[in-house]
């Protein structure tokens, strides 16, 4: 029965047009929050069961050197499969071209788990590939195919040697997806390596051993891995794969779920002041209904029944909405996972459910409930039962419940509360600023007698309000500034910022002995002859005597450090671009050799300081070195940089090669060609590649929080709306009493039209302050860059705010102005 | 006093009602006593701020006295809570306002219905419709309260009001906001549906046409009651 009712007055207070509101915010919560939550499901889900087809095997060893036969005979004991993998970056050679590839050489048995899709014409639909490549054979990505000019049946030159192209790739079982691939993979067979002469002492290359078998199997297998214990091993499993797509899946959260969760703030704000006007317009509704023999608890049931349906319904929508809304943001970013994604989980619904009836709740609750203690006496005397329903402890509730929300979001309670006080923290700073202008602006609201400043009175009177609607859309108009002019602009400095003539290429892989002759081809190719960097590839194992393992530490950066080779070098001088921050730089004088110098992030990361003694790995040797001084790299330099510089002498005798920045300007791009087919063993990267991908990276990211701070955009619409609602009745008497005093419908117009100019104008004020303080943030600390004023940037924060605002707010208020004036009072007259 | 009737429906002892205010201790009621019979109209007429409108609050329990107590059929309701009296009011009483204390989201049918939905009670459409078709307006049942003229809306109040079959209605000044004509049309239903219903009719006035056409007269001032003796 009380369901019954509650459905029935609820239908009935639609019609009315009062809940449309509160509706549509919880839509738009819940919308945001579950796309994002869909998006993230998804490719979670892909993480977790589809785990093995992302390595390609049930678990993966990876080290800088080959695996000993013990681990393939432990394999063997255990009954499982394996396959042998070597992985390393090189040139490819084809038509006078050359190209930069990623090799990925494994045995006839890859892929353990999943499938090779190829095909035999490019863009053709795949086929899986039935048998393994035949040795002398490859098979290439189409980036491949098509920037060299190449069919199928073509020859391609990789280091020494020649090979036919088998097929063109297209899923690739323990391939990241796009996203982290600089350069397009090669499959050759593991035997066919030697014969290319591609790997020297010092190369940069990956081994793999996959494995795959019965569960038990498996971590039996893991088990005796994991207390062999051995160095510059790395171990990835089912749980554990690919902790580059986690990492990047785990930002992609924070900042897609910071976006979502800004539009789930303003919503609670725009469901707030609905549900302070809902309890006002109620005031009556209550009294009769106590009148009329309603005891406080059905009151109170009514409402809660109505709320809950109300929420239910609405976060119900809010999320179908979302679930089409994440297709988007599964195509800017779906490729993260490098797999199909498989379909979305309940665990999306059930959160958007929980979080739309919670903020509805948590912000309609506690006023509407206030409305069971209504004097039934109110239907007497009117001014009994009003009531401030605005107070701070009425919103703890739902502050509260958006705290809860944000942890459960963050996964983590730390960065959950993290986010929370940021979030705070940012709206206090915009709400103090709002409050600041508008107080600044106040002092001349005497000043002018014309209808286009009578608006701005009604923005200082009510600044409460103004306020709550200025931060609302000086947030959104803030991160559309960032996600749009800035990053471009930003980019675009940072591009500009790097000397013409900085080097737009990099050579590595050079051995001692080719040094000589790679110098004497840029003398011949009249290229400036650039410097030539040994690099020692080394593991750091001990800090002070203590071994260094990567899980002594909780930093995911000290991890990646102590998992895998570090490039060291040596130097007579501080390098160019350098700066000595600790400590002093070596002299000639002292006999001893073992000082090392460190870069400050490997000094944070490894929680080094000077004095330290850091013992290294290379090969089979060790040698160790004193930390003389701790330097601060400018990386935007294109220099060759160094984490890790030692002390001339102290990598004598390990084996070493040679890299190479260099400067070559595309008419001379041939040279290219000459260098690699002379040399097939080194390895060009080109700049601007790597460039254009992390823009392309940079593009796709911010084009998907952008997509997402939209609903924070249309939440801040609905705060506007609901303060438009709040003061509908005052605007409406207001109007009605000038009017009827002589006011033209003009002037009306003047007023109302100023009041929404002006506050998005302070809205795109605050936007454009915030965005141009983060943005000197990023180009000072991120980028290193002087920071510089966008005129743009200001000009359009202000302009967007101020039609924006104006445009959505005429709207929300066209029927104080249609209204004839006569109906208003008669309205006032029978309801007091 | 003429008490040969039925059984007393209302009796009211001893009561007091008493505010603090700036000056002192205010006495809006004083020691307050009478009785009304089932089937009885009964007005209280007086002077603004003597105290009408507290009087008729307190007998439907929307507020307490500071002292005394007010049998309806028997029980003491100041002796129930507020839900206690709610239900009671719900159970026994209609009521008839001034501002005629419509809701404007809901219709004319709609504001009928609210007391038997709230009651639960079944058939509440047909019964509406039936209360709304004796006050004439039944073909105004799916107007709002604004698109309904002042007498009107008087109307559909006393079909709320009737709706649940009350055994007293308690009415505040029920033509206080209507002309003069679309008052005595208000009075001329309300009398008649009492009469139809059998219900008892406690009304506050200062209306002497309105108050004429009642069984019993009180006049009230200053927080005092006296019974006038009227032949009518």
């Amino acid at each position: 029965m009380l369901i019954k009712l509650a459905i029935k007055q609820l239908l009935r207070e639609w019609r009315s047009g009062e809940l449309q509101v509160l509706f549509l915010s919880i839509i738009i919560a819940v919308a945001a929050i579950s796309s994002v939550s869909f998006f993230t499901d998804r490719v979670n889900q892909a993480l977790l069961h589809q785990a093995n087809e992302l390595l390609g095997a049930d678990v993966v060893l990876k080290g800088d050197r080959e695996f000993s036969e013990f681990y393939y005979a432990q394999a063997e004991k255990f009954d499982l499969k394996t396959v042998r993998q070597v992985t390393f970056p090189t040139m490819v050679l084809a038509n006078d071209e050359n190209q930069m590839v990623w090799l990925n050489a494994v045995d006839e048995n890859f892929p353990l788990r999943g499938n090779v899709g190829i095909t035999h014409e490019l863009f053709k639909p795949e086929q899986k590939a039935e048998k393994f490549l035949e040795r002398g054979k490859v098979w290439v990505e189409p980036a491949i195919v098509s920037s060299l000019g190449l069919n199928i049946g073509d020859v391609l030159q990789l280091g020494m040697k020649e090979f036919v192209i088998d097929a063109i790739i297209t899923t690739e079982p323990g391939r990241a997806g796009g996203f982290f691939n600089i350069a397009p993979r090669v499959i050759m067979h593991v035997n066919d390596v030697a014969a290319t002469q591609l790997i020297q002492p010092g190369s940069r290359v990956r081994y793999g051993l996959l494995v795959a078998g019965d569960d038990k199997a498996v971590q039996a297998f893991r088990d005796v891995v994991n207390n062999k214990d051995e160095e510059g091993i790395l171990v990835q499993g089912v749980q554990d794969a690919r902790p580059d797509i986690r990492a990047a899946l785990t930002r992609a959260e924070q900042f897609l779920g910071l976006a979502a969760l800004t539009s789930l703030m303003l919503s609670g704000v725009a469901v707030a002041l609905s549900a302070r006007r809902f309890t006002q317009r109620h005031l009556d509704h209550c009294a009769i209904m106590r009148c009329v023999g309603a005891t406080q608890s059905l009151i109170s049931r009514l409402y809660l029944c109505q709320l809950l349906i109300l929420g239910f319904i609405a976060s119900l929508l809010g999320v179908i909405v979302g679930y089409f809304a994440h297709e988007v943001l599964v195509e800017l970013l779906g490729s993260i996972a490098g797999v199909e994604l498989p379909a979305a989980g309940v665990k999306p619904i059930v959160f958007g459910l929980v979080t739309g009836v919670a903020i509805l709740v948590g912000f309609a609750l506690p006023p509407v409930m206030a409305l069971k203690k209504v004097p039934a006496l109110r239907v007497l005397k009117r001014d009994l039962g009003n009531m401030n329903t605005s107070n701070v402890v009425s919103y703890a509730f739902g502050i509260g419940a958006l705290v809860v929300i944000m942890i459960w979001q963050a996964g983590d309670l730390k960065i959950g509360l993290y986010m929370v006080l940021g979030a705070l923290l940012a709206i206090v700073l915009l709400g103090l600023c709002g409050f600041g202008l508008l107080t600044l602006i106040g002092l001349f609201k005497n000043k002018f007698r014309n209808a286009w400043f009578y608006g701005l009175r009604n923005l200082v009177r009510r600044p409460a309000t103004s306020v709550v609607q200025i931060v609302a859309f000086g947030v959104g108009i803030m991160a559309l500034l960032i996600l749009t002019l800035i990053r471009g602009d930003l980019l675009n400095q940072w591009q500009q910022s790097i000397p013409h003539d900085a080097p737009n290429r990099f050579v590595i892989n050079i051995h001692p002995d080719q040094v000589q002759d790679i110098q004497s081809l840029f003398r011949a190719s009249n290229i400036d002859l650039p410097e030539f960097y040994p690099m020692v590839r080394a593991r750091v194992v001990e800090i002070n005597g203590q071994k260094a393992s990567a899980d002594n530490f909780e930093d995911s950066q000290a991890k990646q450090m102590l998992s895998r080779e570090l490039n060291l070098s040596w130097a007579l001088h501080v390098a160019e671009k350098n700066e000595l921050i600790e400590g002093k730089w070596w002299d000639d004088e002292d006999p001893n050799l073992e000082y090392i110098s460190i870069e400050e992030s490997v000094a944070k990361h490894l929680n080094l300081s000077l004095g330290d003694v850091v013992r290294f790995k290379v090969a089979d040797q060790y040698f160790h070195g004193k930390v003389a001084s701790i330097r601060k790299v400018d990386w935007g330099s294109f220099r060759a940089n160094f984490y890790v510089l030692a002390k001339p002498g102290l990598l004598e005798g390990f084996p070493a090669t040679y890299m190479s920045p260099f400067f070559l300007d595309e008419s001379q791009y041939s040279f290219l060609n000459n260098l690699v087919s002379q040399f097939p063993n080194i390895t060009i990267i080109d700049v601007a590649t790597v460039l254009s991908h992390a823009r392309n990276i940079i593009r796709q990211v911010s084009l998907a929080v952008e997509y997402v701070f939209l609903f924070t955009l249309m939440a801040g619409v609905m705060v506007l709306f609901a303060g438009i609602q709040s003061t509908h009745d005052e605007r409406m008497l207001e109007n009605a009493i000038v009017r009827t005093l002589g006011g033209r419908k003009k002037q009306m117009l003047q007023t109302l039209l100023s009041e929404f100019l002006f506050l998005g104008f302070l809205a795109g004020l605050i936007g454009a302050i915030f965005a141009t303080i983060i943005a000197a943030i990023i180009s000072h600390y991120v980028l290193q860059m002087s920071a510089s004023f966008n005129v743009s940037l200001w000009f359009y924060g202000l302009f967007v705010g101020a039609v924006g605002v104006s445009v959505m707010g005429m709207w929300g208020s066209k029927k104080v102005l249609s209204q004839p004036p006569l109906v208003t009072l008669k309205k006032v007259s029978l309801t007091n | 006093m003429t008490e040969t009737k039925s059984n007393p429906l209302l009796v009211v002892n001893k009561l007091n009602k008493k505010v603090a205010s700036p000056t002192g201790e205010l006495v809006l009621l004083e020691d307050i006593d009478f009785t009304i019979y089932s089937s009885e109209s009964v007005a209280i007429i007086g002077p603004s701020g003597a105290g009408k409108s507290t009087l008729l609050g307190i007998l439907a329990g929307l507020d307490l006295p500071s002292n005394g107590e007010v049998i309806l059929e028997e029980e003491n309701i100041f002796n129930m809570d507020e839900d206690g009296r709610a239900q009671l009011r719900g159970r026994m009483m209609g009521f008839v306002f001034q501002s005629f204390q419509l809701l404007p989201s809901l219709t004319a049918l709609e504001n009928v219905m609210l007391p038997l939905e709230l009651l639960a009670l079944n058939d509440q459409r047909e019964t509406a419709k039936q209360v709304l078709e004796r006050v004439g307006l039944l073909d105004r049942a799916g107007h709002y309260p604004r698109q309904l003229s002042g007498g009107e809306q008087q109307r559909v109040a006393i079909a709320r009001a009737f709706a649940v079959k009350p055994k007293i209605l308690l009415a505040d000044e029920p033509t206080g906001n209507l002309d003069k004509k679309t008052g005595e049309k208000i009075i001329e239903l309300l009398f008649s549906l009492n009469e139809e219903e059998n219900t008892t009719l406690l009304l506050v006035t200062h209306d002497t046409y309105l108050a004429d056409r009642c069984q019993r007269q009180f006049h009230i001032d200053g927080g005092c009651l006296t019974e006038l003796n009227h032949a009518n």
